[in-house]
């Protein structure tokens, strides 16, 4: 059978080993500290000129320069950490809720409920992942709320179907019919016997999928769908910053990097939670 | 197995009306006509509500709805609200550009991909697999619209090998017979047209080939590694055929249906990299048309273009599934 | 009698990697002659497959290492360069494996598998290879050689893979043809079919066969010696009919005792109580001393070495005739 995108992002990473494997918990905890202390320790208003040249170069007054509107690039970059965090961990958290609960009633109820919810799962499928999440921003109107709903969107499917599958695999066994033939209802089987058994695969799944859900995020943003300017938003800072390469290339490749490091870091910790689970 | 194919077949004009649907309410849900957008352009009321009633916007959405499935059927998918132009045109002429990099993407992709792959999967454990394992998770983390700035960047500006925008020189006088240069090139004998277009394809093609080539990499590379396990493995050791024929006539052979899959699943995933490369590269394909059209509410276009990309994916992967049980021969023959 | 085709001494195999490391196989001898049957019995575990993939040294590399001699046909096995070795493999020693069914290549045909044996040993084209692989079909007695040769494995059933893959053996005319456990896949009809042919090959070819088995109505009804393995060592080794006879190692008369009790209750499968040991875990004393009614201190203290004793070889401190 051909794999299906859940699939494909479930990527075996080379090993880390001894104190190598703390790097990216390190690094996601800094992201993470950064993002909730920014308006603290950002030293400038992220979305007001700050009386200095436009598009200054690196100095100790603005590590990261100016932008194209004479904002400090630093103080835009922490600003934006919040957004990017909320928008991938949010998206992929409702994707787990929304998909996993139709997954399980999928797969715990079978029948011809199960037979509707998974074609329409498959029509969900077939549109390429960015189109569902253009479409979704083009009905709802660009904000960050609605960005995060998008990439929830696009990702429901994955995890109906990820979640169907491993809830079918424990409705079979043993306690579950032993629970059933006890005269416990559909529901009670759903919540208390199958969801606490599937739940650790699924929220080791989750975690790769931010990688996943940052990078569709970003990528909204950069087409222009994602935070409204002058609001701080790393993927739309670099589309910003494109325009000004010829004179300023650090301008486009600083949020770029800062999201590919969120990305890499995600990608290694979801990684070791995978193996801890013997995936 | 021929149910399944069956099935497939059956299901796909379904999942292709559910697909309008959804890219018709989805629009329609906007806020914001374009109308609305190109409110200053009009003077006079009586001119807009004129065109208000050309393009259908004072019916009911039900009737709206109607019309516009009533016209999907016959392939027409209306004028654009900006420019009048024929939307099926505009696919015309934009779909083939898209699909040119997306192929060139994939070579890119399987070329890279597989290269990698192989080599570390025939030296698991070795630095330069764990090397080559470092490079495919790094250029997988990588958002792709950034890589191609990037490579803009090093390849555009520092070193001037390539051009930064467009799929051609302006320069170049070129008309179209199919869309497709490299096909033009032949039809027409032009194929003073193929550098330059070599030329405007690397980059985004770099962009999206690279980036997605991670997975077909991991696959190969554990491919390789499972097969040279297998009892069929040691038996050809056993006949005495030498490593290297070992490895390309026996493994490769083996591999290479899974490889097919990933590469026939990538091709669709990569029709979403496009629109991202049509972006960065100004690259004047579907994709770009379509997030354009979006972004200027212009309903007729984006709708075509959605419903275009969503449906060529759609055919693209049954199109894979096809292929692989054609190529398999456990599965071709297998019903008999 | 005429110096023996294969001739085994002191082999020993160490296998897997750190601490997983085990001696698979100790000191092993023996030979083989032409036109001769060879069973190696042994339950698995007792390193009889290592034994018969070591003599092509199939399970080399960093996950297997080799000391002791082999010699085929007067070449030196274990000393043997890379591009020597794979002339010896197909050519000098062929081999029919087990699970016919994964033994094949899924994506060729029968036809091709066997060809290309030829085309690499002998540098025949592939025409020629391919109709010569026809006539192999037909001598191991497939029917419809030249439509089968077109077939892929799974399109095959399991005697008729089995049957391919003993052809794939035969394509460049070895000498010595080892086979492991060649019918446990299939079911008993065929097997008597396949272990017939085996016969009647060895017999007209005039080619050394190993048969590597846990089944010791097999051995009866083809074998002409035996050779019994417990945990990585040979411990009896015997022309098949005294074997039967009266075996000498407690170990062998257990089996066989095990397996006519089988018989009686109707074919059941027969073991023997106790577990055999990993090759690894032994230590210098008696593998089999646990598991043996006749086991002594001597036993449990020291190791039996294989001693000949008329026609035969034994390794015990109380065999079976000191009454």
């Amino acid at each position: 059978m051909p794999t299906t995108r859940a699939d494909q992002h479930r990527f075996r990473l080379p090993t880390l080993t001894g104190a190598l494997r703390l790097l990216p918990w390190l690094v996601v905890g800094l992201l993470i500290f950064a993002a909730i202390a920014a308006p603290l320790i950002a030293p400038y208003d992220p979305i007001k000129n700050v009386g200095s040249p436009m598009l200054a170069p690196f100095s100790p007054g603005h590590p990261f320069g100016t932008d194209g509107f004479g904002r400090d690039q630093f103080s835009r970059i922490l600003h934006g950490l919040g957004p990017m965090m909320f928008v991938s961990v949010g998206a992929v958290a409702l994707a787990v809720a929304v998909g996993g609960a139709v997954g399980l009633i999928s797969g715990v109820m079978g029948g011809w409920l199960d037979w509707m919810i998974m074609r329409a799962v498959d029509i969900l499928m077939s549109f390429p992942l960015i189109l569902a999440a253009i479409l979704v921003l083009v009905a709802l109107g660009a904000s960050t709320f609605n960005l995060m709903l998008a990439v929830a969107i696009s990702q429901i499917p994955i995890f109906a179907r990820l979640t169907r599958a491993l809830a079918a695999g424990e409705v079979v066994r043993d306690y579950v019919m032993a629970a059933r033939a006890s005269g416990f209802g559909m529901l009670h089987v759903m919540v208390s016997e199958v969801a606490p058994n599937i739940l650790r695969p699924l929220l080791v799944q989750a975690t790769s999928v931010v990688a996943v859900a940052a990078l569709t995020a970003a990528a909204l943003s950069y087409l222009g769908m994602g935070a409204r300017p002058p609001e701080p938003d790393l993927g739309y800072m670099v589309k910003e910053g494109q325009e000004l390469i010829f004179i300023a290339p650090e301008q486009t490749i600083l949020p770029g990097l800062v999201i590919a490091i969120f990305v890499l870091a995600i990608s290694f910790c979801g990684d070791q939670l995978n193996e801890r689970e013997g995936g | 197995m021929g149910g399944e194919v069956f099935r497939r077949l059956i299901f796909l004009p379904v999942t292709l009306f559910f697909v309008a649907t959804l890219v018709f309410l989805a629009l329609r849900a906007l806020p914001g006509s374009s109308i609305e957008l190109l409110g200053s352009q009009f003077t006079t009321a009586g001119l807009k509500e004129q065109l208000i009633a050309d393009l259908g916007l004072d019916k009911s959405i039900w009737e709206q709805y109607g019309i516009f499935l009533g016209e999907l059927v016959r392939f027409d998918l209306g004028r654009s609200f900006l420019t009048g132009k024929d939307v099926s045109s505009m696919v015309g002429e934009t779909l083939p550009v898209t699909i040119e990099l997306a192929v060139a993407s994939l070579v890119v992709m399987t070329i890279a991909g597989i290269g990698m792959g192989l080599l570390a999967g025939a030296f698991p454990g070795t630095l330069a697999d764990g090397l080559l394992r470092t490079v495919s998770v790094l250029l997988f983390s990588l958002p792709w619209f950034w890589f191609g700035i990037v490579l803009i960047i090093v390849f555009v500006l520092w070193l001037g090998w390539f051009p930064a925008f467009g799929r051609l020189p302006s320069s170049v006088d070129y008309e179209a017979v199919t869309n497709f240069v490299l096909i033009d090139a032949i039809i027409l004998g032009r194929f003073d047209l193929v550098v330059p277009w070599l030329k405007h394809v690397t980059l985004p093609a770099l962009t999206v080939g690279l980036t997605t080539s991670g997975v077909l990499m991991r696959l190969t590379r554990v491919g390789v590694i499972e097969t040279a396990k297998t009892d069929y493995i040691r038996t050809a050791r056993m006949k005495g055929v030498p490593g290297p024929r070992v490895f390309f006539r026996h493994i490769l052979r083996n591999v290479a249906l899974g490889i097919l899959t990933v590469i026939g699943v990538q091709f669709g995933a990569m029709l979403g990299g496009s629109v991202i490369a049509e972006v960065v590269f100004g690259y004047p394909g579907i994709g770009r048309m379509t997030v354009d059209a979006v972004l200027n509410r212009d309903y007729a276009v984006a709708q075509g273009g959605a419903i275009v990309i969503a449906a060529f994916y759609v055919l693209i992967n049954l199109a894979t599934d096809l292929s692989y049980r054609w190529a398999d021969p456990r599965l071709r023959r297998g019903g008999r | 009698m005429s110096a023996p085709l294969l001739s085994v001494r002191g082999l020993t195999a160490e296998l897997g990697s750190g601490a997983q490391r085990v001696t698979a196989l100790r000191a092993v001898d023996f030979d083989v002659r032409r036109g001769e049957i060879t069973a190696i019995v042994g339950e698995s575990g007792s390193g009889k497959s290592t034994a018969a993939m070591a003599l092509a040294r199939l399970n080399e590399g960093p996950q297997g290492a080799f000391s002791g001699e082999v010699r085929f046909d007067g070449m030196d096995v274990l000393s043997l360069n890379s591009r020597a070795l794979r002339s010896l493999r197909g050519q000098g020693i062929a081999m029919v494996f087990q699970d016919a069914a994964a033994a094949l290549n899924p994506c060729e045909t029968i036809g091709d598998q066997i060809a290309e044996a030829m085309v690499v040993h002998k540098a025949r084209d592939w025409r020629a290879a391919r109709a010569h692989a026809i006539e192999l079909l037909g001598e191991v007695g497939m029917p419809e050689p030249a439509r089968r040769a077109g077939l892929y494995p799974h399109e095959m059933s399991g005697g008729q893979r089995q049957r391919a893959m003993i052809a794939l053996g035969l394509a460049c005319d070895p000498a010595l043809l080892i086979a492991d456990e060649p019918t446990t896949a299939l079911d008993v009809t065929v097997q008597g079919q396949i272990l017939a042919l085996l016969k009647s090959i060895v017999a007209r070819r005039d080619m050394g066969l190993i048969l590597i088995t846990h089944d010791l109505g097999v051995v009866a009804a083809l074998a002409d010696q035996v050779l019994v393995m417990y945990a990585g060592r040979i411990v009896e080794a015997a022309p098949v009919a005294e074997f039967f006879d009266a075996p000498h190692h407690p170990y062998s008369g257990d089996m066989i005792t095990a397996a006519s009790v089988a018989l009686d209750a109707g074919g059941r499968l027969a073991t023997i109580p106790g577990r055999p040991p990993h090759s690894g875990d032994v230590g210098e004393s008696c593998a089999y001393a646990p598991r043996c009614a006749r086991a002594s201190n001597q036993c449990r203290a020291a190791l039996p070495s294989l001693e000949p004793h008329g026609t035969r070889r034994r390794a015990c401190f109380h065999p079976l005739d000191d009454a």
